[in-house]
């Protein structure tokens, strides 16, 4: 099964924001773990990309993934510096599925697409953390913002996040509750529709 | 600053143990004679000879005004000690904050501590049982709140468990052995010859019993607000009732309601009713409750009542878990089918959950952690329906609603010093005696304890 994510409709995964510190495994705030992690997305694009789009970001402190016409960019933030950017070049093809991976082992991040390893950096800080992290999917920020939002037609065909070896969340779009995606480890990191 | 630092600043002035809910506040338990201001204090009785003079005195005891006088100067009652216990262990705020917040009483600390510690003052926010009249006998309740288990205790004497549960003596030895409806009650005399100025000043308004829809006074009240030429319209009124009467009085009861609200005569009416869980296990723990009539009777009057809300209060308890996945997902259809954009309450139906502390042998304490587990799997059920903003244009479990679950499962995993082993003995010996007694048939009707029965049966012999 998939979601389909239209243009101009974002979805997040912030249990939180529905009914506060309910997770004891909240995966939204997976970017911000100082330990090891694993984040793995499925997706296809259903358009040749033109503009920059955003496939994902974790706000309020910004780490995200851009795809452009022949292109990708990782955008992150470390403790007490400036956010980043890393580019690499990748041709992107429709109607064709993509696992994009992103981990993190100590201090050492890489993003591989289908295995081939993309980015391998390293930062001298932690990642920049909050209270109240959350990841939106299909844009940059929050709509009612108005800026970076960088919409696209996109289809996730699952979301996976294991922290420290440990699944925490596993969206695999197969069954919806109520506008929200069932997170089949049972620890209830959903996303929904930003409304 | 928040409004509560700001309100506890402002009580903190008048003295460390003031509360504005002493005044502004009331249960009266007028088939008994007894009142308490907060829920936290334990009632206290009214004296007969109080009333006679004075009608207010089903609120303003000598008691009252004593513990008062001590919040006047700088004093705390002993009776607020809960209170006390929360400002003392920690950094929280204590119930004498939120509720002097509210808005039935923060208006009036101004008014309030200029007032004489002898004064009389109208409460805003009152809570009136007239009878214990009720056609159940809950598995959880008591002589002192339903007439049918008055009935029984007369007839077969309290339950033998490790003390003599629901016992009339006690009841009889304290002065809290409720009137009967037929039976000439001062109490509710009183309330009758201050009802008129207290209308007038009152912010809310809730009826509870017994039944009250069985009880003549209920009536009285609905009839007094559908008629009074000069109503006041910024009562929230709201009745507690087990929905589960015959029909002919939802029906009565459902057209005055109409008429209440349809000529504005007050600002909100929501009703509060109770279930505990899902079909037959329901029907046991609400000895009495017809399962399907009661759900009828929820849908009729959300249909019927389209700006009213009806709060089901959920004493959850050690019978509950195995159906409360199914009760909630009938609240969330409700939800949807009769959502719209003029309820009082924003949501048509409400579930709110409460875990049960009395009888302790009814407490989920005493359950499996694999029964437990159940709870959390409705909570995550809950948080499913979710809905992503509380207004009228969505529906779905609100915030409050899903947390009061997951906070019942942190309260059932909780290691407290709950004495588990005599309260499982006494929960044996209380369901061997219920199904004595009513007829019942608990390993019928709960197969998911048979294990769980027959383990602790073991061990007593």
């Amino acid at each position: 099964m998939k979601l389909e994510i239209k243009k101009g409709e974002p979805w997040v995964m912030w249990p939180d924001l529905l009914v506060g510190n309910f997770n004891d495994y909240p995966a939204n705030k997976i970017f911000d773990h100082k330990g090891d992690y694993v984040f793995t997305i499925e997706f296809e694009l259903v358009e040749q990309i033109t503009d920059k789009v955003c496939l994902f970001s974790k706000l309020p402190s910004y780490f995200g993934v851009d795809l452009r016409n022949g292109g990708i960019t990782l955008t992150y933030s470390e403790k007490d510096k400036e956010t980043d950017y890393i580019d690499a070049n990748y041709n992107w093809l429709i109607d064709r599925k993509y696992e994009l991976k992103i981990e993190k082992k100590e201090k050492n991040v890489i993003l591989t697409i289908d295995k081939f390893q993309i980015f391998n950096f390293k930062i001298e800080n932690d990642l920049k953390e909050d209270s109240d992290s959350h990841i939106i999917f299909g844009a940059g920020n929050f709509p009612k913002n108005g800026f970076n939002l960088n919409y696209f037609n996109v289809i996730l065909y699952s979301i996976k996040i294991v922290k420290d070896g440990e699944v925490i969340s596993h969206n695999d779009f197969e069954k919806f509750i109520h506008g929200k995606s069932y997170d089949i480890t049972g620890n209830c990191n959903f996303i929904h529709k930003i409304i | 600053m928040s409004n509560f630092d700001v309100t506890k600043s402002e009580l903190d002035k008048v003295g460390c143990g003031m509360c504005l809910a002493k005044w502004t506040q009331v249960t009266m338990h007028l088939h008994n004679g007894m009142t308490h201001s907060c829920h936290h204090p334990v009632p206290h009785k009214i004296p007969l000879s109080e009333i006679k003079e004075n009608p207010t005195a089903l609120h303003n005891t000598k008691y009252k005004k004593l513990a008062r006088k001590e919040m006047l100067e700088n004093k705390r009652p002993g009776e607020c000690d809960y209170c006390w216990s929360v400002e003392d262990n920690s950094n929280s705020f204590s119930d004498r904050v939120f509720k002097s917040n509210e808005s039935w009483s923060l208006p009036h600390l101004e008014e309030i501590k200029g007032l004489d510690w002898r004064a009389n003052y109208n409460p805003r926010y009152v809570e009136v049982s007239f009878s214990n009249t009720c056609n159940f006998k809950c598995a959880y309740c008591s002589p002192m709140a339903s007439s049918k288990w008055v009935e029984e205790i007369e007839k077969f004497g309290g339950y033998p468990l490790s003390y003599n549960f629901n016992n009339l003596e006690w009841l009889k030895e304290t002065g809290q052995l409720p009137y009967k409806q037929t039976e000439y009650n001062p109490y509710v005399e009183s309330f009758w010859n201050w009802w008129p100025e207290l209308y007038r000043d009152l912010h809310t308004f809730r009826i509870t019993g017994g039944e009250p829809l069985l009880a003549k006074d209920t009536w009285k009240v609905l009839d007094f607000i559908a008629e009074t030429p000069e109503p006041n319209r910024k009562l929230n009124l709201s009745i507690n009732t087990n929905l589960g009467v015959p029909k002919n009085l939802i029906n009565e009861f459902v057209k005055k309601a109409k008429k209440i609200i349809e000529e504005d005569r007050v600002n909100e009416f929501v009703i509060f009713t109770s279930c505990e869980t899902w079909g037959e296990q329901a029907e046991y723990i609400r000895f009495g409750l017809n399962f399907n009539q009661f759900l009828e009777n929820v849908e009729y009057i959300v249909q019927e009542l389209p700006k009213v809300t009806i709060n089901i209060m959920s004493t959850f308890n050690a019978l509950s878990p195995f159906g409360y996945d199914k009760l909630i997902d009938k609240v969330q259809e409700l939800k949807e089918k009769y959502q719209n954009k003029e309820r009082y309450w924003k949501s048509a139906i409400q579930l709110d959950t409460a875990y049960l502390r009395w009888p302790p042998h009814l407490s989920v304490k005493i359950l499996d952690r694999e029964h437990k587990d159940l709870i959390l799997e409705s909570a995550k059920k809950a948080f499913y329906y979710a809905t992503p903003k509380f207004t009228n244009d969505y529906f779905g479990f609100s915030d409050t609603e899903v947390q009061k679950i997951k906070r019942l499962y942190d309260f059932a995993i909780s290691d407290d010093g709950f004495e588990v082993e005599k309260n499982r003995l006494d929960f044996v010996k209380f369901v061997d005696e219920y199904d004595i007694r009513k007829g019942t048939n608990f390993l019928n009707t709960f197969p998911q304890l048979e294990n769980f029965y027959n383990e602790i049966r073991n061990k007593k012999r």
